[in-house]
């Protein structure tokens, strides 16, 4: 039920915005992001969620880079026991984690 | 690169051999994404998948299905609800099946829809089957905010909102064997990925938010596994997810509504796990609060034990048998996002 979908803002008609999803266009509510037109937008139950930051391809690289190096560097870490690389996998670490115990 | 980490990732989850790992999903999308994209297959026997309380329409209170209907009954009454709840059984029928003894249902895609219907009716009241989790609210909120600056009076809201870290507390307090979350993609976008952060603190696991792409649920399940035992919350859907997530909506929430103790159905009473109209908006309430009654449909249902991850509906005697979506027993058969509509609708069997 939480079901959200993406698609362009082609237009904003004061606290609505018309949305087009692959052809299909629909009247979503937008006060709670002020899309400009041409923003990709999540739409859920006929309200915009979100501004999209993204695609979905491009975040999924990067997701991927960063475990890629997260994971390289946690390899260093152990062959070496570097305290510098150490502290890169942390801070690669942290930027995808929001928020984490004191460790 | 993406290719060779998602097959290295891949390679990880199907040879894990760590100690057990009991993983819940606690959104109907992602249950239902599991199991389009055959991610259990896809998985060590150590990796366990469990689904949840997270489909709205499945947790909402028999009680509130039998008042939906009694008010669609009532003379010049509409209810105006979302597709997926007009099959959900309440304690003796739907709302579908009533439909045939003349309630007036009405079938809507959004909640702002109903104005319109009201406007060009107003010897008519529409009641709107407020059902939901934080995702939700803020276009109910949105709703109560135009019929307030367009002066539309014959609207009603029946609420059965819920909020998800609650009812995540409550499965942990009970003891549920839970050792990571699948944090909901879409509710963190409007709660953001800190609403999860004091539940990773106190319980010590760790919990993903996660889109809806196959890809993007190997790497969150990955993720969860090499976060065993840590009380951390990654957020991996961060193109439309923050951590304080969408502020201007939660506060439109807060507007309207206040959090109270709400039922869940097979659950019963959760402190602090609904959301409803503050006083001063009781005016638009079409009678929510005394719902708490939840009597099922059909004794040997156990869609309570499943929805707190106890049980896999296969484990239910009425599974496939009397119970399927075109005789649901139980609201998890019911909506497309139900755990035990996924599991017949895939042939789950793990």
């Amino acid at each position: 039920m939480c079901v959200a979908y993406p698609g362009i803002v082609e237009k904003i008609e004061g606290r609505s915005a018309l949305v087009n999803f692959s052809g299909n266009i629909v009247r979503a509510a937008s006060g709670f992001v002020a899309p400009q037109v041409g923003d990709r937008v999540l739409v859920h139950a006929g309200y915009i969620m979100q501004k999209v930051s993204k695609s979905e391809a491009e975040e999924l690289q990067e997701l991927f880079d960063e475990l890629e190096q997260t994971v390289a560097d946690k390899d260093r870490m152990k062959t070496n026991g570097s305290d510098d690389s150490g502290r890169r996998s942390d801070e690669s670490e942290q930027e995808r984690t929001t928020a984490n115990e004191d460790e | 690169m993406k290719t060779n980490k998602l097959e290295e990732i891949k390679y990880f989850l199907k040879y894990y051999d760590g100690p057990d790992m009991n993983i819940m999903e606690v959104c109907g999308s992602h249950t239902r994404a599991i199991a389009e994209n055959g991610i259990p297959g896809m998985l060590s026997e150590r990796i366990h998948l469990l689904s949840g309380p997270g489909c709205p329409v499945c947790v909402a209170p028999s009680s509130y299905i039998d008042r939906l209907i009694e008010l669609a009954l009532e003379p010049k009454t509409v209810v105006a609800a979302f597709g997926d709840l007009i099959r959900v059984p309440g304690s003796e029928r739907s709302l579908s099946e009533a439909k045939g003894e003349g309630a007036k249902v009405e079938m809507l895609y959004s909640p702002l829809d109903m104005l319109e219907l009201a406007t060009q009716n107003p010897d008519r009241l529409y009641v709107f089957a407020a059902v939901g989790f934080e995702t939700t609210a803020p276009v109910f909120a949105e709703l109560l905010h135009r019929a307030e600056e367009e002066g539309v009076e014959n609207i009603r809201l029946l609420t059965a909102i819920k909020t998800m870290p609650p009812v995540i507390q409550y499965l942990m307090e009970a003891d549920a064997p839970i050792d990571g979350f699948l944090a909901p993609g879409h509710v963190s976008v409007i709660t953001g990925s800190d609403a999860f952060l004091p539940l990773a603190k106190r319980y010590d696991i760790p919990f993903v938010v996660s889109g809806f792409s196959g890809e993007r649920l190997l790497l969150a399940l990955y993720d969860l596994v090499s976060c065993r035992g840590r009380g951390v919350v990654r957020n991996d859907y961060p193109s439309v997810v923050s951590a304080e997530g969408n502020l201007a909506a939660k506060a439109e929430v807060n507007r309207y509504f206040e959090t109270a103790t709400a039922v869940w159905r097979g659950m019963g009473a959760i402190p602090n796990s609904g959301l409803i109209l503050k006083e001063k908006y009781k005016k638009y309430d079409a009678g929510s609060e005394t719902l708490t009654e939840d009597k099922r449909k059909n004794k040997a249902c156990i869609c309570h034990e499943i929805l707190a991850g106890k049980k896999k509906p296969f484990e239910c005697a009425l599974f496939g048998k009397i119970c399927t979506p075109l005789q649901p027993q139980g609201a998890c058969m019911v909506s497309q996002e139900g755990s035990c509509f996924s599991y017949y609708s895939h042939q789950r069997e793990r």
